[in-house]
């Protein structure tokens, strides 16, 4: 009970809450503005949270997490572009809604389902995380590298995106984290004489690079795309009849989407993407799916904010990010000194206890906000991308030296940018390549202990129960793709021989 | 027949049974995995006792080895994947001029930067890019370029206590 008292005095600081209140405004601002993504944004916030202590800057980005994963759905109803992939089912019945000329009406039960599945996801994770923290507890250095490589080969499942080309990202994020000098014999890897290279690549400049330069360089080429605006004058609470009909969706995807963000790596746009399969599947208006009904916007909006509060269980219980938000937090918790995993849970529970009054006040935050400004929030979209995006490059610049002050991380900052640009172009998203840098000292270090314990013998290893079962995940993990495209060719095979009258 | 002659390039493209643009990434991912296998057999030997453990270039040499085993299976990878990975328009046209424009000014700001100081490379950025990106609306430029450079340094510098070089003209805005 004192930790939960304490883990609550900690945010209820008015400084903290107004840090909190920054990073629900930013994470709707960003989450609206297509092109601007949470994640980015958490990668151009980490240098700013340099002065502060560790809880209100992590509080400041779960709140930025939370926020931006909703203000997503703003643009994705109003003018049919998501600002953030996890609202990209959203706008497949927000958008038909809005333009019936029901925008706040959309808006109000995009609200109201995205408070509702955080809150319900956020009551999961502080009842699941410390379960979970204990359960790791026990785990040694041979089931750490089990979950670290399942969570990896988790890459390979991620929908809509090629299951091989995340994997190859996820290694060379990995091969990434070699560089440097070799922690148990002190031997310097891929360091090329280059002295700023020998403690390794910075976390930051690379993560700035990746989601924030890449983009820029993307947006660069569509810099006179227009988009059609709808206005929306004022959000409206969703009415008892609509409320009626959206519950169990809600309640559904919550328990879904929660599911899916404790999954390893498995983030809101997955969540959203199946929340609204859900809703489709179980609904009794299957056929108006598409046309702008409230099942169709309150299932995704529902699914991706619940895997926000979902992805935070693996990422502070076990050192495991849920997500490519959490990564970033993840790296942000190892830049202010902490290391995140069982131990930290079981040493400073108050920590487990501030995240979550963070992100519950970032719910309620958004709801107010973004009842009060959706005119304002619909304006956002106004802003000159000529003007946005350079706005974006400094910070990304000033960011990257200020996270070491130093011109070396600014290259490396640009080199990764301009990398995973031409990555993105040939379909290797950053999100896998970030996971396997982040996770890429957990698995080598654990790798390394687990084969001394065993007597390098990987047949050993397999002894254990646990490890056993996280390798036989990650055989159905890879595999998955596989199995699902045999089936999926032989259901196409059959319905051609259908066609055909045969 | 006529169909055939008219998409014969498009048939033609379909019956390949590899992915001609995925066997390029494989022939860079193999080089690539070459070269670093080659900078592994450099990396300094170990002592007796140390070397009983896992050697320094044990695990980057796993991870070449699974990063180039993928990279063989890429050109075919529309055997196994469920829905084919969706290749955007942008990966199919080339990059525009725009785009190109881009990443040459900020290498150019990035080398310069330690010259011109926090203050005028901010201010390079805000101004130049819309510029350069076709944006002719001059007022709303400069007055974006001048306050928001303010407002940035005034918050790493005074604020977050970052300190910037003022660069060969010595311009600092907040007397640092």
């Amino acid at each position: 009970m004192d930790a939960v008292i304490s883990g609550f005095a900690l945010i209820l600081d008015p400084f903290n809450v107004l840090l909190i209140i920054i990073g629900v405004v930013v994470g709707v601002l960003v989450g609206a503005l297509p092109g601007l993504s949470s994640p980015m944004a958490i990668a151009l916030l980490i240098p700013f949270s340099i002065g502060l202590e560790p809880v209100p800057a992590i509080a400041m980005m779960a709140a930025l997490y939370c926020a931006g994963t909703f203000g997503g759905s703003i643009t994705a109803i109003l003018i049919n572009t998501p600002g953030a992939p996890p609202a990209a089912a959203t706008a497949l019945d927000g958008y038909p809604m809005a333009k019936r000329g029901e925008a706040g009406r959309a808006l109000g039960i995009a609200t109201f389902s995205s408070v509702t599945g955080g809150i319900i996801s956020l009551l999961i994770f502080l009842v699941a995380a410390p379960l979970l923290a204990r359960i790791a507890l026990s785990f040694t250095s041979a089931e750490y590298f089990a979950l670290a490589v399942f969570a990896l080969s988790m890459l390979a499942s991620i929908s809509g995106k090629s299951s091989l080309r995340n994997l190859i990202a996820g290694t060379i994020g990995v091969l990434i984290s070699t560089i440097g000098i070799h922690l148990t014999t002190g031997v310097e890897r891929f360091t090329w004489d280059v002295h700023e290279l020998s403690e390794g690549i910075n976390f930051v400049p690379v993560l700035i690079g990746l989601f924030a330069i890449s983009e820029l360089l993307n947006q660069s080429q569509t810099l006179t795309k227009n988009l059609e605006r709808i206005r929306a004058n004022v959000m409206r609470l969703p009415s008892k009849e609509d409320l009626r009909r959206i519950m169990p969706t809600v309640l559904r995807s919550s328990g879904l989407g929660t599911f899916i963000g404790i999954l390893p790596a498995e983030g809101a746009t997955v969540a959203a993407i199946m929340g609204y399969n859900e809703a489709k599947r179980w609904s009794k208006r299957r056929d108006e799916f598409g046309t702008g009904i409230p099942e169709g916007i309150a299932g995704p909006e529902a699914a991706n904010n619940a895997a926000t509060g979902g992805a935070m269980v693996p990422t502070l219980a076990l050192g495991i990010p849920g997500s490519a938000s959490t990564a970033l937090i993840m790296a942000a918790l190892v830049m202010h000194g902490l290391k995140p995993g069982p131990h930290l849970l079981q040493q400073t529970p108050e920590f487990l206890y501030a995240i979550f009054a963070a992100m519950l006040i970032a719910n309620l935050a958004f709801m107010l906000i973004g009842f009060a400004g959706a005119k304002i929030f619909s304006q956002i979209t106004l802003i000159p991308k000529t003007i946005l995006w350079p706005a974006v490059l400094v910070f990304a610049i000033v960011g990257s030296f200020a996270s070491s002050s130093s011109l070396f991380d600014v290259w490396v900052m640009l080199i990764s940018g301009i990398i995973g640009f031409f990555m993105l172009r040939h379909g290797f998203g950053p999100a896998p390549l970030i996971m396997g840098l982040i996770l890429g000292k957990i698995v080598e270090e654990s790798f390394s202990q687990a084969m001394i314990i065993h007597d390098n013998s990987l047949i050993s290893m397999l002894e254990r129960p646990i490890v056993f079962l996280f390798f036989v995940l990650t055989l159905l993990s890879l595999m998955g793709p596989i199995i699902s495209a045999i089936f999926k060719r032989r259901d196409a095979k059959r319905l051609q021989a259908v066609e055909l009258g045969e | 027949m006529n169909r055939q002659q008219d998409h014969s390039g498009e048939e033609t493209k379909r019956a390949l049974p590899i992915d001609l643009g995925d066997l390029a990434i494989t022939a860079i991912l193999l080089v690539g995995c070459f070269y670093l296998y080659y900078e592994t057999t450099k990396f300094d030997e170990v002592s007796e006792v140390l070397g009983q453990n896992i050697l320094p270039e044990q695990f980057p040499r796993i991870l070449l080895y699974i990063i180039g085993a993928l990279a063989l299976v890429l050109p075919f990878e529309k055997y196994f994947q469920p829905e084919p990975w969706k290749k955007s328009t942008r990966g199919k046209d080339g990059i525009s001029t725009k785009t190109w424009i881009t990443i040459l000014f900020i290498l150019a700001v990035v080398l310069l930067s330690p010259y011109l100081g926090t203050v005028l490379t901010i201010l390079t950025v805000t101004i130049s890019l819309p510029l350069l990106w076709g944006e002719r609306r001059w007022l709303l430029i400069l007055i974006f370029g001048m306050l928001f450079t303010a407002a940035v340094t005034f918050l790493f510098e005074d604020v977050l206590k970052v300190y910037f070089e003022p660069g060969l003209f010595k311009i600092s805005l907040f007397g640092h």
